[in-house]
């Protein structure tokens, strides 16, 4: 269904948007049309994770195509961030 | 002799029977819950804790309150369902409730179906005179929401022979 081997990370910034981190990730797919699912880690001041993981979403990305993923982070306490792409069946 | 070979034979076919019985039921395991769930198109639980996660995080980067010196006190009502199916909006409404709660940026006021559980609690606590007077909350001081928030969840199908698409829409 989704392969992340052909999935590349191409840009991948951050900003405090009113007090809350703010992330932008811009992946693209250079394969076959894509199933994939990502997920953002949110970090706090001592390395550790500020809230439960969050689920996992599903995004499309056709052959070619790039896409930009906005996060959020759930609390004003998040000062860094992970990324994590997966396949999905 | 023979009588002896001839029960040693069926002690075992009873044996195979047993673990091929034992073999044959339903697997049962745990799966991961924050997995992406596509069993079918009905609305699921990716779909609830997305739409519970966008909702909390863009509230959360609104002016009204990230932009507030200190947390303000909100009421969450009830989301509405305006979709063709049975969805329990509740369970939406109370995970954006514990998510923004979580987060520490706004307080929540007595909700309107929450209050008749919020009156008997005071009036247990005033009127029976079991509690200790100093630790008493006493009635008249309630606090007013000072924002109010609603939402509601709205479907668009379309299906043929072979597709059936379901676009969810939560405002």
């Amino acid at each position: 269904m989704g392969d992340t081997d052909s999935i590349q990370i191409i840009d991948m910034r951050s900003i405090e948007r009113n007090g809350i981190l703010t992330a932008q990730v811009t992946i693209q797919n250079d394969s076959k049309s894509n199933l994939v699912s990502y997920r953002f880690k949110w970090l706090g001041k001592n390395g550790m994770t500020v809230t439960d993981e969050e689920p996992w979403k599903p995004v499309t990305v056709g052959k070619g195509q790039s896409t930009v993923i906005m996060g959020i982070a759930p609390t004003p306490d998040a000062t860094d961030f992970r990324f994590e792409l997966n396949q999905y069946k | 002799m023979i009588m002896k070979l001839k029960t040693i034979h069926l002690s075992t076919l009873l044996l195979s029977v047993a673990m091929l019985a034992a073999c044959s039921g339903p697997q049962v395991r745990y799966g991961d819950a924050k997995s992406v769930e596509t069993v079918n198109a009905n609305y699921g639980s990716t779909d609830l804790q997305m739409i519970a996660e966008a909702m909390t995080r863009s509230l959360l980067q609104s002016k009204a309150i990230s932009g507030s010196k200190d947390a303000p006190i909100v009421t969450l009502a009830d989301v509405k369902n305006k979709t063709s199916e049975y969805i329990d909006t509740r369970v939406i409404t109370d995970k954006i409730r514990t998510q923004l709660t979580k987060s520490g940026q706004v307080r929540f006021a007595v909700s309107i179906t929450e209050m008749q559980n919020q009156t008997d609690e005071l009036k247990r606590q005033n009127q029976s005179g079991l509690y200790k007077g100093s630790t008493i909350a006493k009635t008249g001081n309630m606090q007013g929401a000072q924002f109010r928030i609603e939402g509601s969840i709205a479907s668009i199908v379309k299906t043929n022979k072979d597709v059936k698409v379901v676009y969810y829409v939560f405002n």
